[in-house]
């Protein structure tokens, strides 16, 4: 505990990383508030920018754009009814009915005050259970931190689109992408095409930003933008009253731990976890016809619950490696550009890196608070005033800029385009672009404890005689194979009939 | 009688199935041309399990099973929704503006090395930014000048502040 007060107070005495992290929440909350663009292409517009500082600048920098983005998507939704992230797609259902009424101010307000508490309670409960999960990872071995990798992917490949096939077969083609280059035991190039470029392998930074940020921006600009829509009159920063936030308090707990568990889940994210939380406290309430009509606790509960999405993604990333959500496949891409390779190790090897990171988070929630509350209506006015044609032309020259800076070369910036495309090609088929990442993020993961354990054991047979490696398959299997047959077995039925 | 938006989003799913498993088929098809048609020690390795052949060939037979069930869903959606065609125009009209973005892109590299990276990248932020443009009631020469001074602008950074070699 003291160790980490001393990394917090580091970081908040030290200008240059106090810095990056207001300029993080400054860019995280304008690009957070502009319609469709999500915290992902936030992130990977920044990414250049991160390549020659040291790790902790970097995770200063990404961590505050990450933390003041997902807060940020709540603005359009109260102001013009667009969900700024998809994190924010239920707090417009009340927001926006308060803010047409003339409370967008209030609306604010209550969103602000529960993402920053529900930032502060995901951030506690990354910091209690992190090094309890990573100390007990410390002793897998190979067959399960395999089944581990496994367990991901299958998870992925159910959440990310709900069509259990798509996931599956874009995670199978992100692992192929992990398996491209030179083998590191045999040195026998695999999937090269006979070129000397891809002998090293495929990047994960340019395959992100070409997924993350090519691909979205394109989709953007295959849908005409809607001409602005006004923003809603209202009175300056109104702030509650304690007698009116102190019943908030409870639907801010219940759906802060909603949002820490369902952020830690592979894949799950945000969107799941604002659905939840909005259910939840919907079932809960005595008048549930009043939700949707402008009520302070619709705002509550789903920004209390997205904000702390991003503890609880932070969690599988820095204990065991697997990325949370899409923006901690591109934090993890950072720390394998900086040399180091997240998991239990980090633990042991770097703990003045983890409690940076700790820290980072916690002076980003503490610059979001400060920043978000100084901002009246009419700066996120002049923000959601800045024309589409002139984001997106940006947004994509800088993705190409970012990835020719990741090694200065050309291979990279094809890698980004390729992948762009790819990404495109997929939303637009409704194949989820996550599980593609995350594949080519664990490919290498998995493939080096798959064959670390055939090698030690010689017996696949290992996986169903350890008891964790048991378990994590056999749900792995169910995951996958249950909906998939499921739904077969239903249309057989409905056919038969 | 007009399909329903219901009947539609079906239609666009059935579409979906069909176009992403044979995609899934033709590349797992593909690259376990390039996989097995490699010569030498790929295969010879293998001998030796697990050797570097394994992943990539459970993870092709996977690709082409998955492929497979999609395509598998695809044409029975196809034959329970009945003989109507789709109608491909609008998803092909609506996919030309991101393909033309990604073409611009693709010529940033070719253009920098003929005419310099400053001006590749003006022309194509400008071009960029009157696709994005199109349809709005805005001056496409004020479009353009903002889109490339934008984009030059962002090379500038990064060619002399962060100091990468454009």
């Amino acid at each position: 505990m003291i160790d980490l007060l001393a990394a917090m107070l580091a970081s908040l005495t030290d200008p240059v990383l106090l810095g990056l992290s207001f300029a993080g929440v400054v860019l995280g909350l304008v690009f957070g508030a502009l319609p469709g663009v999500s915290s992902t292409m936030a992130l990977a517009v920044v990414l250049p920018f991160t390549y020659g500082m040291e790790t902790p600048a970097a995770m200063m920098l990404m961590l505050a754009v990450f933390f003041a983005s997902v807060y940020a998507g709540s603005v359009s939704a109260i102001l013009l009814n667009i969900p700024g992230t998809p994190g924010a797609m239920f707090t417009l259902l009340d927001g926006h009915a308060m803010a047409r009424k003339g409370q967008a101010a209030q609306a604010m307000a209550y969103a602000l005050i529960a993402s920053i508490l529900g930032g502060v309670v995901g951030w506690v409960l990354l910091v209690a259970l992190a090094p309890v999960i990573a100390a007990y990872a410390l002793n897998f071995g190979s067959p399960e931190y395999a089944a581990v990798v496994f367990f991901g992917l299958a998870l992925v490949a159910y959440a990310s689109s709900g069509d259990t096939l798509r996931g599956l077969a874009a995670g199978v083609i992100g692992l192929l992408v992990g398996v491209v280059g030179r083998d590191k035991v045999t040195d026998v190039p695999r999937f090269t095409f006979g070129t000397a470029d891809l002998q090293g392998g495929i990047d994960i930074i340019p395959l992100a930003i070409g997924v993350f940020g090519i691909a979205e921006a394109l989709n953007m600009l295959s849908r005409r933008q809607d001409a602005a829509t006004a923003v809603p009159a209202s009175s300056g920063p109104t702030w509650p009253s304690w007698r009116a936030l102190m019943p908030e308090l409870p639907t801010v707990l219940r759906s802060s731990a909603i949002g820490t568990f369902v952020g830690a889940i592979p894949a799950a994210g945000s969107a799941v976890a604002v659905a939840l939380a909005y259910a939840v406290e919907k079932r809960l309430s005595k008048r549930p016809e009043t939700f949707g009509t402008g009520l302070p606790r619709g705002v509550v509960a789903p920004e209390a619950a997205n904000n702390a999405c991003v503890g609880g993604a932070l969690i599988p990333m820095m204990t065991l490696g697997i990325p949370g959500d899409s923006i901690t496949a591109v934090l993890i891409g950072v720390l394998l550009l900086h040399g180091l390779r997240p998991g239990p190790g980090l633990f042991e090897s770097q703990p003045d890196l983890i409690l940076t990171i700790y820290a980072a988070l916690f002076v980003a929630i503490v610059l979001t608070a400060l920043v978000a509350a100084t901002l009246g209506i009419s700066v996120y006015r002049r923000i959601l005033a800045i024309p589409h044609r002139l984001l997106l032309s940006a947004v994509l020259v800088l993705c190409v800029l970012g990835a020719f800076s990741v090694r200065n070369a050309t291979v990279d910036v094809w890698v980004a385009i390729f992948f762009g495309g790819v990404g495109f090609a997929f939303l637009r088929l409704g194949i989820p672009v996550l599980p593609l990442a995350f594949g080519a993020v664990l490919g290498p993961l998995l493939e080096d404890n798959l064959r670390r354990t055939l090698m030690i054991h010689g017996d696949p047979w290992v996986f169903f005689e350890r008891p964790i490696s048991l378990v994590l398959v056999v749900v792995s299997l169910a995951v996958l194979l249950v909906p998939t047959v499921t739904s077969a077995i239903l249309n057989l039925r409905r056919e038969r009939q | 009688m007009s399909p329903t938006p219901s009947d539609t989003e079906a239609r666009r799913e059935i579409r979906n199935d069909l176009v992403s498993g044979a995609l899934c088929l033709a590349l797992s098809a593909g690259l376990a041309t390039v996989h097995f048609g490699q010569s030498g020690r790929l295969h010879e390795a293998t001998g030796r399990e697990p050797g570097p052949a394994l992943l990539p060939e459970i993870l092709l037979l996977l690709l082409a099973i998955a492929g497979a069930g999609l395509l598998f869903r695809g044409l029975r959606g196809n034959r329970d929704a009945g003989t109507e065609p789709m109608d491909m125009r609008a998803a092909l009209t609506s996919a030309a503006p991101p393909l033309l973005a990604l073409l611009l892109l693709a010529s940033l590299l070719p253009l920098r090395s003929v005419i310099g990276a400053g001006l590749a990248f003006a022309l194509v932020g400008a071009g960029l930014a009157v696709l994005a443009g199109r349809g709005e009631k805005v001056s496409i020469l004020r479009t353009a000048a903002l889109g490339g001074a934008i984009a030059a602008g962002f090379q500038a950074v990064f060619s002399h502040a962060l100091s990468v070699p454009l």
